[in-house]
């Protein structure tokens, strides 16, 4: 198990998650669609395929604004 | 991940399987637009174009990326129109960001306010909805914000009105005209606002256009991030009712089967011309509000009757 510290909507969570997940697992575990989101891992966005590893920091934003 | 030029991928298009680094994906962002501006017809020489300008991340990067389009011609015009509802604690940042980025393009900017047309902000019309028969916010809202927009873009002589709407509005919309049993309402969604309303309503409907029409949102909200612009990303308080039940869904089906949503918008494109067949009007037959003279579908407009009622 690798801990991570994610932030999503202005709240930060630290997580226990199997070493091997990708940004799609994290965000599935937190019932979050990937089509509704943008993730940044250590302050670069990238792809939710990407794969974590101890001591990563997410930062998962949502695409939907406006009215 | 890598994008096939050899950089580091930040985004992975799922529905045709290729991994894009920032580079490449802001060029396919450009080049879409460009395609779809291209393959629609949307803009010709002569045009004045009004955009819709909220100050959101969809009506700001239609602005930005059109602005790349239009701005070195000299036989095409561009300004923006922000129409401020009167939402106290989400209008005026967005306001904010809209004069910015209209600042830094060089693009003249008007906000009009629904206080001015209609006597009352929309904070004030939703304490005045809790009795009445229509109770959602973005009815009237949605209503007021295209009349004030279709007559301050025809009183600036606009011949086209460009808006933000998205993939996932289009396809947010055409589920919705549907399951409401909607169908003829539905075919007047497109690359171009159905020409039969202006059939019907003469010159004093003013089309529009919506050049991100083939774009998902979130490739909108990356195209943004990417190019750091300074947009207001605040939901609007007021916003609910079934869209978001219908986003919800959409999402759903586009995370286990993706390109959903563009196989529903291309098979619905197909049946568009079908649908606008069927909605047929007299020819010489304009229909106009007694009440304002502006187009309306009946006697009345639907900005009069639920504003000015």
């Amino acid at each position: 198990m690798i801990a991570i510290e994610v932030s999503y909507r202005g709240k930060k969570k630290n997580l226990k998650i199997k070493n091997t997940s990708t940004i799609e697992e994290v965000l599935e575990n937190l019932g979050i669609n990937r089509e509704a989101v943008i993730v940044s891992k250590n302050g670069e966005i990238v792809p939710e395929d990407e794969r974590i590893k101890n001591g990563d920091k997410l930062k998962i934003m949502d695409v939907v604004s406006g009215g | 991940m890598k994008c096939r030029c050899g950089r580091r991928a930040v985004y992975y298009r799922r529905f045709e399987g290729s991994a894009l680094c920032k580079k490449c994906f802001l060029k396919s962002i450009e080049k879409k637009v460009k395609r779809t501006v291209r393959n629609n017809k949307l803009i010709r020489p002569g045009d004045r174009i009004a955009f819709a300008l909220s100050g959101g991340k969809d009506s700001s990067a239609v602005l930005y990326l059109m602005h790349e389009i239009i701005s070195p011609r000299r036989d095409m015009e561009m300004f923006a129109i922000t129409i401020d509802e009167g939402i106290s604690s989400y209008r005026p940042k967005t306001i904010k960001a809209a004069k910015k980025l209209c600042k830094e393009l060089g693009i003249e900017h008007y906000v009009f306010s629904f206080k001015d047309f209609f006597g009352k902000t929309l904070d004030q019309k939703v304490k005045e909805i809790k009795n009445c028969e229509i109770k959602e916010p973005c009815t009237y809202c949605g209503v007021g914000r295209r009349y004030v927009l279709n007559l301050k873009a025809r009183e600036l002589g606009a011949t086209k009105i460009c808006t933000g709407h998205n993939l996932d509005d289009e396809v947010q919309s055409i589920i919705m005209n549907y399951i409401r049993g909607d169908i003829l309402r539905a075919g007047r969604l497109g690359p171009v606002t159905d020409f039969s309303i202006r059939k019907k309503h003469g010159k004093m409907f003013i089309p529009r256009i919506k050049p991100l029409r083939e774009i998902p949102e979130k490739e909108i909200a990356l195209y943004i991030m990417l190019k750091n612009m300074d947009i207001s990303w605040d939901e609007c308080p007021y916003a609910s009712g079934i869209r978001f039940d219908v986003r919800d869904f959409i999402n759903n089906l586009e995370k286990k089967y993706p390109g959903t949503k563009y196989t529903i918008l291309y098979a619905f494109d197909k049946i568009v011309p079908y649908i606008r067949k069927a909605s047929v009007f007299k020819e010489g037959e304009i229909l106009k509000c007694k009440k304002c003279g502006e187009p309306a579908s009946g006697e009345v407009c639907k900005a009069c009757e639920l504003w000015k009622a």
